[in-house]
């Protein structure tokens, strides 16, 4: 049994007055590629930054490989930080370096590789995403799907051993999107790296997961291997399977009774009354 | 009145948090570890924000100048001591416009860049990848931008100056013909390098030190909008002038010597 | 744009600041550094100094030689004390000269005029002048034509 990379133990998260996390505990093992889904909303972007440490949770802990984020250090984050990936749903490019410096730009900040060295090493990963030909451009000429493989290729220059994806097929062409899955698998498969998507684009995540949380309501709703999801009959899940409007995640927001509410007296709304 | 006192504290207790952040930014991004690998970036910052307002600050030191020289001799002609336009001229450059205008050219200009770029950064979760890829944004993107801004804008302001005088010999000297000896002999023996020049110069260094604070912590603390930024520049450019006015004010009181 | 570029115009931009200080100090406000470090300090006690201020220039035959440092009330003399300082290679200014103080035309600022005495001594460094004239105040001056007049 592989060990766990990354382990929520009874998260609790609240950003102001919204509960984001309610006891949330799950295990990520290392080595493989494992899919968090929920619906929009739900919380997933913050669960990345929880493991990141850029958030630390209010209860509960986040161990990533045996250490306790939210005790490290700000420069003990950071070394943490060297071993992690991280593709964003925008690619978050720095706009005012070419592909190539992007890519180039972990590498320079965190080895003393020689300029010759980095470059190659550069030239690989974006060979590998196959856009070896743009590396002079900027950012600003690149194509959506384009700017995700170069972030791709910027999450794996330093060969981490953890790399999170951001809603890594939102917004993507067909073409594309089967792109940056077929990239997701290969470097799941190449490298051995530990991979956590976040997304609510269940089919495309599933196929390339080994195994899947789905969270809703700030938990863990439903866990398994990759075919779960179909065999699930539990009504949450079958509900975000099958994309009903209403069901055990209800399509109203939390209201008073509707009947009630249009038959009460017009109570003064604002500040001026004008009857 | 329960609401409107409400209201005065609420905003008084944001006023705070946001003084207290805009510390904490300058605080964990000069003061904490300063270190001399950023200089090529500090550098690149020199030329962004110094380098490239050069054209509009020399261009309205020039007409500054120029236009100080035809107003002062126009009132200083009717007592005949047209004689002392170099030095009134020199003194009002070099102690107040000189600082004070090429601050307020340098919020508007270079200010509301710094702070649109870093916004735009966040907005498109540029500094969180950075933090994600455990490089602290702050060492690697403000506190260049501090630096450039402070080094940049007492030497715009110098230049400033400089130029103005110029354009103010050029219209006395050679356009109204004021006596080009004496124009420069009343400017140097009224004139003193300690107590006005040096004055001029520790003002445009707190100026630098405050816009560029102002513009690098706006940037950082817009909420990452297309409105978000938008406000945000337009905040820069309102608090950077008017601190840059007020604080003219309290420098000049308290280096007030006479 | 490459950074070899971008370091070079940088450089000419630092040059071009460094340079606008060193023209408003030399050209603007008449700076000079060794005026300040090669001088010798003289005293001189005036019974009154009118308008003297701190910083007025001493001459000698109109020629600026020196400035006055600081104007004290000496306690013992019941009168006032100045210090000024002037230029070193004016090292021959005679120990019976005279220190008086002048104003620049009728209503100009105030000076220290030193007319130079016969003596074969001169006067060296914390040196005092013996002979003073105190300022003429232009009120008294007026007074006393009044009085004369009538």
């Amino acid at each position: 049994m592989a060990e766990d990379l990354v382990r929520f133990e009874n998260v609790v998260y609240r950003r102001g007055r919204k509960t984001i996390f309610d006891g949330l505990s799950l295990r990520i093992k290392k080595g493989q590629t494992v899919a968090i889904l929920g619906p929009s909303g739900s919380g997933k972007t913050t669960l990345l930054k929880l493991i990141g440490g850029q958030l630390r949770p209010e209860k509960g802990s986040v161990i990533v490989n045996g250490k306790d984020v939210a005790a490290l250090s700000r420069e003990e984050l950071f070394e943490l930080r060297r071993d992690m990936g991280m593709l964003f749903q925008s690619g978050a490019l720095f706009t005012d370096l070419t592909v190539f410096e992007n890519v180039a730009f972990p590498l320079n900040v965190h080895t003393d590789l020689s300029a010759d060295l980095i470059r190659d090493l550069v030239l690989i990963k974006l060979q590998a995403v196959g856009l070896r030909g743009a590396s002079t451009l900027y950012p600003s000429e690149l194509s959506g799907g384009m700017l995700r493989r170069v972030a791709l290729a910027r999450a794996m220059a330093l060969d981490p051993g953890l790399i999170m994806y951001d809603e890594p097929f939102t917004g993507l062409d067909p073409i594309a999107m089967g792109v940056i899955v077929e990239l997701i698998r290969r470097v799941a498969e190449v490298y051995k790296t530990t991979g956590i998507i976040v997304s609510h684009d269940i089919e495309e995540t599933a196929n390339i997961s080994d195994y899947i949380y789905i969270i809703s309501d700030g938990r863990v709703i439903g866990e398994g291997e990759r075919g779960f999801l179909r065999e699930d009959q539990s009504p949450r899940i079958r509900q975000f399977m099958d994309g009903l409007p209403d069901g055990p995640v209800p399509f109203h927001y939390p209201a008073t009774d509707y009947a009630e509410e249009m038959l009460t007296e017009n109570q003064k709304v604002g500040w001026f009354n004008f009857d | 009145m329960l609401t409107l006192i409400r209201g005065l504290g609420r905003f008084s207790l944001e006023v705070f948090q946001t003084l207290g952040r805009a510390g904490r930014l300058w605080w964990m991004s000069i003061v904490r570890r300063p270190r001399l690998s950023n200089l090529p970036l500090i550098i690149r910052q020199v030329y962004q924000l110094g380098v490239l307002s050069v054209v509009i600050t020399v261009l309205s030191g020039f007409s500054i100048g120029a236009v100080l020289a035809l107003q002062g001799y126009d009132q200083l002609v009717q007592y005949g001591t047209e004689s002392a336009l170099g030095l009134g001229v020199a003194l009002v450059l070099v102690l107040e416009i000189g600082p004070v205008v090429s601050a307020l050219l340098f919020a508007g200009r270079a200010g509301s860049a710094v702070t649109a770029e870093i916004g735009l950064m966040k907005a498109t979760e540029q500094l969180t990848s950075m933090e994600m890829m455990g490089v602290d944004p702050m060492q690697r993107i403000l506190a260049p931008r501090l630096w450039g801004g402070f080094i940049a804008l007492p030497l715009l302001a110098l230049m400033f100056s400089v130029v103005g005088i110029w354009g103010s010999a050029v219209i006395g000297v050679e356009w109204l013909g004021v006596h080009e000896g004496t124009f420069w002999s009343t400017m140097q023996d009224g004139v003193d390098f300690v107590r006005q020049v040096m004055k001029g110069v520790i003002k445009s260094v707190v100026f630098g030190l405050v816009v560029t604070w102002i513009a690098v912590f706006q940037g950082y603390d817009a909420i990452p909008t297309s409105e978000g930024i938008s406000s945000a520049t337009t905040k820069t450019v309102v608090y950077s002038s008017v601190s840059v006015l007020v604080l003219d004010f309290f420098l000049t009181l308290m280096m007030f010597d006479y | 744009m490459q950074m070899r570029t971008i370091e070079i115009v940088v450089g000419a931009f630092m040059l071009a600041g460094m340079v606008s200080l060193g023209i408003l100090a030399t050209r603007v406000s008449g700076y000079s550094l060794d005026s300040e470090s090669n001088y010798y300090v003289v005293y001189a006690n005036f019974e009154n100094v009118g308008g003297l201020a701190p910083r007025a220039k001493v001459s000698v035959a109109g020629v600026e030689v020196g400035q006055v440092v600081s104007i004290n009330y000496d306690k013992d003399r019941y009168d006032a004390r100045i210090k000024m300082i002037i230029n070193a290679d004016v090292d021959n200014i005679s120990t019976d000269s005279t220190a008086s103080i002048l104003t620049e035309g009728l209503l100009g600022g105030k000076y220290i005029g030193i007319s130079i005495g016969a003596e074969d001594e001169y006067l060296i460094d914390e040196g005092e002048f013996s002979d003073t004239q105190s300022a003429i105040v232009l009120e008294e001056l007026i007074g006393q034509f009044l009085l004369d007049k009538f």
